[in-house]
């Protein structure tokens, strides 16, 4: 009797087992999915490689397209900072000589882009092109988003020099972080960098700061043209003098992979030359000549160049140094006084 | 009880005359259990009842596991809509456009075609940028059913200054945007391959936020849920459980503990049987018995006392056991008893052929002398290996033995006493 109570027993708790197996069927879709964000802090890129490409080819597009047509209205859109007054001054030159500045080629091809992963407004973008058709070398290029609702722009363009070892950096797809102007722990801050070397193009060897940076070619180049303007006027007692200034509103900087910035900064310089013996002050190159345009000189001569230097500031060390990596410069405006 | 049955087991037969009533009841299931003439009313019920239950469950199952695979399937397309207002831009949470596959179609549809509506892609933290100068803006934070999408009033935590308007782009230019669709109705927007930091944003244009949209998220799910393969093993489950309560679960539970039992006895069985068979002891009817009572070895335990006659006749014509620590006394004290009773021509027929096949011949023969002439000494008869002459000859030498003892031993007292003197 027991035997049979409990296999009844068991039987009921096996058909309630299959009922509240089969109630709660019929049809539906399955759980509601919910939304899991992911916990993960790891900073992503602020742009994939692609984008890079497609905001860096609209843009070099756009800089054709105003380059052939001679013309700088396009390039606001697509060109801020100091290259936006070098691409000016380097279209007008054009439509006087006929021909874009060499200098101003840049290369479609890339050899390495530098995204930040930081999340704010301003982004800066370091894109490395390769060599020009004409063997020149490697532009540095600074593709710079302002805010949330502006695009990218080409505010800078240096010219790497020949030969010089750049730093590493992150690579693309983990991203880099964008350096600040007062960045600790390097050999000196970025903007005391850019200040002391305008400070040693200035002054060149005579520059308390002459140590600090490794010799360069835009301090070679220089020095050179100093000196060589400097015998000319000496024969006419005349004086020139080149005052350089750093503009560390516009820089753009980035964290190497060893833990220093490369910095792309703008400096101006203005070259006043005064011609002795009641002589006329003229153009030292064809670029002042077709910026002037005109024949009506007087015996002071101000050209105003805007420079973009290339600053590799090493983590502080017993010998470190900071190294010019590249440049660029063009006459923007001349005058005579 | 059938006739026939007596041929095959007296044993059995004496038994159940001997067996109490409820016995009986057991008796008859086990007698008969291939005949299967009469089920048991538990086997009534397993069969009848419990059997044609799993055997529905096994088949509603299975139906059901069919149904689900097929009718009721959950959809593999599944679109999420929701009418938004109130805001200019639209934003999906990260997280939201993967929500049930990488693929997925967003379409906006707005109220009226006045302004041109924009749906983009970008990551998070661009979509926040573009927004972050907005007042407010709408948020869709997933689905709220399967068929419409929740929506949430979204703020700007951090209100950045907006940009002005000479260097600020249309919202379709923005580089930021991996996709960017525009139309003045029914835009739609595929993103293949959306991880979880992809997010929508959709502008409706200036004005565009009293108006409102209807946005429809479309995924098709490469993993549908599947219900029917639960329901296909509870099925293939209960059809075997289905077929066990008709089978073993119909059997009454002792005769399944039974054969266990019965597994081991029967090597005993057989083991004294062929010893029997060996010695001839056992007559004509009894070879085909010992099937018989295999087959009901509970009866014969408990009939055993009762049996003794029967029972005990092995035991009794056991002369061929050489140890005597292996006698049963009581049996044979009884047995003994009987002899003396119940006329001799039974032991002369049973124990004369086994007299010619034991080891020991003469002794059988002493001892059947024995029970015959010296029935009034059983005892000895029974537990002696020594036959009565061995011992009368074995009292002779001991009387002799101390006879001659005592005269050595008095020879050396009288010796001892000298020497003490």
């Amino acid at each position: 009797m027991s035997k049979r109570w409990n296999s009844l027993k068991k039987l009921s708790v096996a058909a309630t087992a299959i009922v509240a197996l089969v109630l709660p069927l019929g049809a539906c879709e399955g759980q509601l999915p919910t939304v899991t964000t992911s916990t993960s802090s790891k900073a992503t890129p602020d742009l994939t490689e692609a984008q890079e490409k497609k905001i860096r080819t609209k843009i070099l597009k756009t800089l054709d397209e105003a380059d052939e047509a001679r013309s700088a209205d396009g390039y606001k859109a697509v060109m801020g900072g100091p290259q936006l007054e070098i691409r000016t001054s380097q279209v007008t030159i054009a439509q006087k000589s006929g021909s874009m500045n060499k200098y101003a080629t840049i290369p479609k091809d890339i050899a390495q882009v530098v995204i930040p992963t930081d999340d704010g407004w301003p982004r800066s973008v370091f894109t490395i092109t390769t060599t020009t058709d004409d063997q020149q070398s490697q532009r540095l290029l600074v593709l710079d988003q302002n805010s949330a609702r502006e695009n990218y722009k080409l505010v800078a363009m240096a010219r790497l020099f020949d030969g010089v070892s750049m730093p590493k950096f992150e690579v693309p797809t983990s991203g880099s972080q964008m350096g600040t102007a007062k960045d600790e722990g390097l050999v000196t801050t970025p903007t005391e960098a850019l200040t002391q070397y305008a400070d040693v193009l200035q002054n060149g060897s005579n520059s308390k700061y002459a140590s600090t940076f490794t010799d360069d070619m835009l301090r070679q180049r220089i020095a050179t043209l100093t000196s060589t303007v400097q015998e000319g006027i000496a024969r006419n007692n005349g004086t020139q003098e080149q005052t350089f200034t750093a503009v560390p509103d516009q820089m753009w900087i980035m964290r190497t992979a060893d833990g220093g910035d490369l910095v792309v900064g703008r400096i101006d310089s203005v070259w006043t030359r005064q011609a002795g013996d009641g002589r006329e002050s003229q153009p030292a190159s064809d670029d002042e000549k077709i910026l002037y345009n005109s024949d009506q000189y007087t015996s002071t001569m101000k050209v105003t160049y805007v420079n973009v230097v290339a600053l590799y500031i090493p983590q502080a060390g017993d010998d470190a140094q900071i190294t010019a990596v590249g440049a660029d410069r063009q006459p923007v405006k001349v005058e005579a006084l | 009880m059938s006739p026939d049955q007596d041929v095959i087991d007296p044993l059995k037969n004496d038994s159940v005359e001997h067996d109490s009533a409820a016995s009986d009841s057991r008796e008859t299931k086990d007698g008969e259990p291939k005949r299967a003439a009469r089920p048991t009313r538990h086997a009534m019920i397993m069969r009848g009842i419990v059997t044609p239950i799993f055997g529905l469950l096994a088949v509603a199952s299975v139906v059901l596991g069919v149904l689900n695979a097929t009718m009721w399937k959950p959809s593999s397309q599944i679109t999420a809509t929701s009418t938004i207002t109130g805001a200019r831009y639209i934003v999906t949470d990260p997280g939201v456009l993967p929500l049930l596959d990488q693929k997925v179609t967003l379409t906006v549809d707005p109220a009226s075609s006045a302004t041109q509506v924009c749906v983009a892609l970008g990551s998070a933290k661009d979509v926040a940028g573009w927004v972050a100068s907005e007042t407010s803006y709408q948020r869709i934070t997933g689905l709220s059913s399967w068929s419409t999408l929740a929506t949430q009033r979204g703020k700007s935590t951090t209100q950045t200054a907006a940009t002005n308007d000479d260097d600020a782009v249309a919202f379709k230019d923005s580089d930021m945007w991996s996709q960017v669709k525009c139309g003045k109705s029914n835009v739609t927007l595929t993103s293949a391959k959306t991880n979880d930091s992809t997010m929508a944003i959709i502008d409706l244009g200036k004005g565009g936020g009293s108006r409102g949209a209807d946005v429809s998220m479309r995924w098709v799910r490469s993993q549908v849920p599947d219900f029917a393969m639960p329901f296909y093993l509870s099925g293939g489950l209960l059809a075997v459980v289905a077929v066990l309560c008709a089978s073993v679960f119909a059997m009454p539970p002792h005769k399944r503990r039974k054969r266990m039992v019965e597994g081991k006895a029967t090597i005993h069985t057989d083991l004294s049987f062929a010893e029997r068979a060996e010695q001839g002891l056992i007559g004509a009817k009894l070879p085909e018995s010992v099937p018989a009572r295999k087959r009901h070895r509970h009866a014969a335990h408990r009939r055993g006392a009762k049996l003794a006659d029967e029972v005990q006749e092995a035991p009794v014509e056991s002369p061929v056991i050489v140890d005597p620590a292996a006698r049963n006394l009581v049996a044979d004290q009884q047995a003994a008893a009987e002899y003396s009773g119940t006329a001799a021509d039974v032991l002369g027929t049973s124990t004369a052929p086994a007299s010619e096949s034991v080891i020991d011949d003469l002794d059988m023969a002493q001892s059947d002398t024995a029970t015959e002439t010296a029935s009034s000494a059983p005892d000895d008869e029974a537990t002696s290996v020594i036959t009565n002459d061995e011992l009368q000859a074995y009292f002779a030498r001991l009387a002799q033995e101390v006879q001659h003892e005592h005269e050595s031993t008095d020879g050396q007292q009288a010796d001892e006493e000298e020497g003490n003197r």
